[in-house]
């Protein structure tokens, strides 16, 4: 019944009553049966008689009664009055107050709960799935749980879980108060299925299917896609702007995972429960369903992500299996020379996302964040900061060229010592018999360090008018920047100064004194400086084609309905290095002939392609550490399309040890599927 | 056709005997009374939809003990307790008191206001039908007069016996529904106006008093000496109502939002949220008024109080038209004790007066208090028709 006809009833009962009050008060009247009205009629008929009001009151009863009628009709009055009040209030309350005690009323019987939002997927360029959710049978329970310690003790039995566990998880309230728990995920169908068909003895238990996060490829791009894991207390404190977050919320916590955790994380649903005052769920009310995050690819190819990897790994067991036992890290980079999107991203040694589903154990951490294990969660391909060595020379002969120092026919000559600095002074060449005479192109390809030495000496001689020219020029190729990736954890590397030296051994003042044979360790990328593989693979793209990429990982965004949302991003590096046309030839023509002719030759014999490349060896300075191996490389020569670095930490000869992986990086870029990979004996090489 | 006439003398005669039994009896007060207590069983049989504390039955109960009791009163002269001052305040006392006795007391919620004998009920209630009998028979012997403060003392000392008695319990509520009897009655009864002014004066004074030196009073002592601190939280609380936020506070807070969400048409009957949801406390008895308003909204409200309206503005007419003077002042001294507890009860739910335990007569559940109310309209009628009889003897008489 609607109050209004409810209300309408009432008011006609009223309504009838009253009448039926004044025909029976009006019927009485007529016949005269009430004392006073006859005391009235008397009155009136005296006035009649006399024309004037009587002076003698009738009857001997109104005479005691003329204080009390006037105290009852004062009462009576009162009465009014405080029901009068009561009205007033009421109104007060229900009308002028009316939305906001409803919206009050409101408050009280309803209670939300969060529905989780199905975090995005990570596709390689091609859609090959590299993280995907999974769906996990999970066995959930409702707030009477707790209360019934036979049924938690049937869980025990049947999931294999201790009571206490169980409870812990029952009485866990970060996913809202209504939520429903989860006691325990990937439960094994035998259990699935005797807690289904038993619903009786497992009274407010039910099987959900909910998900999670799982790596179908393993330890594959690992660096790349990064982990996700629980929401931290730091992590929700710090809010993020448009994040709604929630205790309990999956979130990325490296890499790509947590680069674009905005695009992967969607929006949580909304349920609204009806409750009662104890807080028990009566009803669901309302439900605003969750909006999944979106997919997102990069710009990874699933394939040479495999083949980078495989090569890295064979490459660091020969590496072992020859002198250099301490080789198990390293870091492979390839790129598109002319977007900078990165197509493969290898670090060594790796580790598995998936133990990173529900939670980690503190032992599983420590083991992947100690010195023992050579810290296999850092990504050495943006984070990695190693001497740049012989790969240095594309630059710093750029560098002489575009200075005027010398041009392409200027030659020099290489007895393998050499005094430019002073007799004082001498400085090897890496091939102690000397290179003889040569010009910059072979001084490249074959790697002499005189040849770059002379150069030094040139910028040594002009420092007192511009004392960081060199410096400069390397850092408009991007090295002692980030490159601005999205990926979290990149390092700057280092291009040292006089002031950087000065400020970096104050505590040792011989040793901050900056001298001539700096910038001849410099100039052979030694001594101070330190690149990362990427920023190595940006600057020979840049060398490939006249300009600097930036790099980039993400690629197209896709919606649930697999339209792109958001599409891959070219962004044009703000590095813009000066060089001539003519000057930078010279450079490519070096670093061809160095695979054709000179010290890289033996990595690449008979490959299928035209590529360049230039090897480095870098020095640590310590008798007990291997030399870090280096390379880089690109092709097709001459329509350059791939860039490959890679490093191995104490690795040995770059040729030897770097060169056969950015060969098969190089093959599987360039579809040459049958290439065979030729080991290289060591030799005396740079 | 001989037969006509005598056919049309029984008529006549019987439709006289129907008109003077009708003369006897309100039917507009019956009326009203039967529409309360229609709307209150409407109300409760969606209240206590799913109940298992209460039931529809035991308030049916209540209400047929009522009117049989209601029936007995009217049978017997209400002029007999004129004179029997004495036994009626020693059965005042002996009602009030009757909770401490041992076996058939009993205690509920920090008082002792209960007895048990087969049933539980509250003699508190009885008595208030007996303390109007005491005081109507103490002030009806001045005429109409008190102007001597002798007399006004007098009648004032019969009425502190039986409020004494009741704050033994403790039951402030009942206490002050006594003193509201009283004063109705003194008042009509025509007491001088300036002894009730002083009285006034003094009562103000003395409940500032109270408040101020109850808590100073506590603390010489160690322990609750006058006043228990609840109950001193429940007065207090109306005009802060987050004084005490999860106690008395928590109550008027849940029962002005069960009003005012109710607005102008309500939540529709069985859809109060306030009350079957649990947030709302006592929802069938102290706090009925909040469902009331809740489910019907303000219409509800005002049909209920315009319901009320006319039960107090019938008895009112009903003892202006009362001669004797005893009559009159049992008239309203039980119009006292409604028009108290129904501003009493309503002005609690509102916020607008302390949070005491009285029921909304009629409304509310609880056989007691029904069984209680019913007696009034008993003597009330027992007035009404006695008065009518004499007056129409005395019209056949002139």
């Amino acid at each position: 019944m609607s109050p209004l006809i409810l209300a309408i009833i009432i008011f006609v009962v009223v309504f009838a009553l009253v009448l039926v009050g004044v025909i029976f008060f009006v019927r009485t009247r007529s016949t005269g049966g009430d004392l006073v009205v006859k005391q009235s009629l008397r009155r009136k008929d005296e006035i009649k008689k006399t024309g004037k009001e009587p002076k003698q009151a009738f009857g001997a009863e109104d005479t005691h009664n003329s204080i009390s009628r006037n105290r009852t009709l004062i009462f009576g009055g009162i009465s009014l009055a405080a029901l009068a009040v009561l009205m007033g209030k009421s109104w007060a309350l229900q009308i002028l107050s009316g939305s906001e005690y409803s919206a009050l009323s409101k408050e009280n019987m309803t209670a939300t709960a969060n529905l989780p939002a199905t975090r995005g997927r990570i596709l390689d360029r091609n859609g090959v799935e590299l993280v995907k959710n999974q769906i996990s049978r999970t066995v959930v329970a409702d707030d009477t749980v707790l209360e019934n310690p036979n049924l938690v003790h049937r869980l025990s039995l049947v999931l294999g879980i201790p009571k206490e566990a169980i409870r812990a998880r029952l009485m866990d309230e970060t996913g809202g108060v209504q939520s429903s728990k989860a006691i325990a995920s990937d439960v094994s169908m035998r259990a699935i299925s005797f807690i289904s068909e038993n619903p009786a003895v497992f009274p407010g238990i039910s099987i959900e299917s909910r998900f999670n996060r799982i790596y179908p490829n393993g330890s594959l791009a690992a660096h790349v896609l990064g982990y996700s894991g629980t929401i931290s207390e730091e992590e929700l404190k710090s809010k993020v702007d448009g994040m709604n977050y929630a205790s309990g919320d999956v979130v990325g916590k490296s890499g790509a995972e947590q680069a674009f955790e905005r695009l992967l994380q969607g929006n949580k649903g909304t349920r609204t429960y009806k409750v009662d005052s104890d807080g028990k769920t009566i009803a669901t009310l309302d439900e605003i369903p969750s909006d999944p995050g979106n997919d997102v690819k990069l710009t990874i190819n699933y394939k040479t992500q495999k083949a980078a990897e495989k090569a890295l790994a064979e490459g660091l067991e020969d590496c072992r299996k020859r002198r250099f036992k301490n080789a198990y890290c390293g870091a492979v980079v390839a790129m598109d020379v002319h977007t900078g999107a990165i197509l493969a991203m290898a670090s060594a040694p790796t580790f598995n996302p998936n133990n990173f589903i529900g939670g980690i154990s503190s032992e599983d951490w420590e083991k992947l964040n100690s010195a023992k294990s050579n810290y296999p969660m850092n990504n050495r391909a943006i984070s990695g900061v190693y001497p740049a060595a012989s790969t240095f020379k594309a630059f710093t002969g750029l560098a002489g060229l575009t200075h005027k120092m010398v041009d392409k026919k200027t030659e020099f000559e290489c007895k393998g010592t050499w005094v430019g600095m002073g007799r004082k002074y001498p400085k090897k060449c890496w091939l102690l018999t000397g290179h003889g005479d040569l010009a910059i192109v072979d001084a490249i390809s074959n790697s002499c360090d005189v040849y770059f030495y002379e150069i030094a000496k040139c910028f040594y001689e002009i420092e007192d008018d511009q004392p960081t020219a060199l410096q400069d020029y390397l850092r408009s190729w991007g090295f002692g920047a980030k490159t601005g990736i999205e990926l979290a954890g990149e390092s700057e590397g280092r291009i040292p100064t006089k002031e950087w030296k000065e400020e970096y051994f104050k505590d040792n003042p011989e040793s901050s004194i900056w001298l001539g044979g700096d910038l001849t360790n410099l100039i052979i990328g030694q001594g101070d400086v330190l690149i990362t593989p990427l920023q190595l693979a940006c600057a020979y793209s840049g060398i490939a084609t006249g300009k600097i990429p930036k790099p980039h990982i993400r690629g197209d965004v896709l919606n649930k309905d697999g339209q792109v949302v958001l599409p891959e991003t070219f962004e044009t590096s703000d590095l813009s290095p000066v060089f001539s046309e003519e000057d930078i030839q010279t450079i490519r023509e070096g670093l061809r002939a160095a695979v054709t002719t000179g010290g890289v030759a033996k990595a690449f014999q008979g490959f299928g392609a035209k590529i360049a490349a230039k090897s480095g060896t870098g020095e640590t300075g310590s008798e007990k550490r291997d030399d870090y191996a280096w390379i880089a490389a690109y092709g097709p020569y001459d329509n350059p399309k791939y860039c490959v670095t890679c490093v191995i930490e104490q690795g040995g000869g770059g040729t030897s040890s770097a060169g056969p992986i950015a060969r098969k990086v190089l093959a599987q870029l360039l579809g040459l599927d049958g290439d065979k990979t030729v080991y290289v004996e060591e030799s005396d090489e740079r | 056709m001989a037969v006509t006439p005598k056919i049309e003398k029984a008529q006549t005669a019987s439709a006289s005997r129907i008109s003077a039994i009708l003369g006897k009896v309100n039917l507009p007060f019956f009326g009203v009374i039967a529409a309360l207590l229609i709307f209150g069983i409407l109300n409760l049989s969606y209240v206590l939809a799913g109940s298992t504390e209460y039931s529809l039955m035991r308030q049916a109960m209540g209400i047929g003990l009522g009117i049989v009791g209601m029936a007995v009163c009217w049978k017997i002269d209400y002029r007999i307790f004129e004179h029997m001052i004495i036994p009626l305040l020693i059965i005042d006392v002996v009602l009030i008191l009757s909770p401490h006795l041992p076996i058939i007391g009993y205690s509920a919620g920090g008082a002792t206001s209960w007895v048990k004998i087969g049933i539980r009920f509250q003699p508190a209630e009885l008595a208030k039908l007996v303390t109007i009998l005491l005081m109507a028979a103490v002030v009806a012997r001045y005429q109409g007069r008190i102007d001597s403060p002798k007399e006004y003392l007098k009648c004032i000392g019969f009425l502190c016996v039986p409020f004494i008695c009741i704050m033994t319990q403790p039951d402030l509520g009942t206490g002050l529904v006594l003193i509201i009897i009283g004063a109705t009655i003194i008042f009509v009864g025509g007491a001088n106006k300036k002894l009730l002014l002083i009285t006034i004066g003094l009562m103000v004074a003395f409940i500032a008093f109270v408040f101020i030196a109850d808590p100073i009073l506590d603390n010489i002592a160690g322990k609750d000496v006058f006043l228990k601190d609840y109950q001193l939280n429940r007065i207090l609380v109306f005009l802060n109502e987050d004084a005490d936020p999860t106690g008395a506070g928590y109550n008027l807070k849940q029962a002005k939002i069960a009003i005012g969400s109710g607005g102008l048409l309500g939540k529709g009957l069985g859809n109060a949220t306030q009350s079957a949801l649990g947030f709302l406390p006592e929802a069938p008895t102290d706090f009925v008024f909040c469902t009331i308003a809740e489910q019907m909204g303000f219409v509800g409200v005002f049909v209920l109080i315009a319901l009320f309206g006319l039960l107090l503005g019938i008895a009112i007419s009903m003892a202006m038209r009362t001669d004797d003077l005893f009559g009159k002042l049992i008239i309203l001294g039980v119009v006292g004790m409604w028009l108290f507890s129904i501003f009493e009860n309503i002005g609690m739910c509102c916020g607008l007066m302390p949070i005491t335990g009285i029921p909304l007569p009629f409304i509310s559940f609880g056989s007691s208090f029904m069984i209680s109310n019913f007696l009034c309209i008993g003597i009330i009628c027992s007035v009404w028709s006695r008065q009518r009889a004499d007056a129409a003897a005395k019209i056949s008489i002139d």
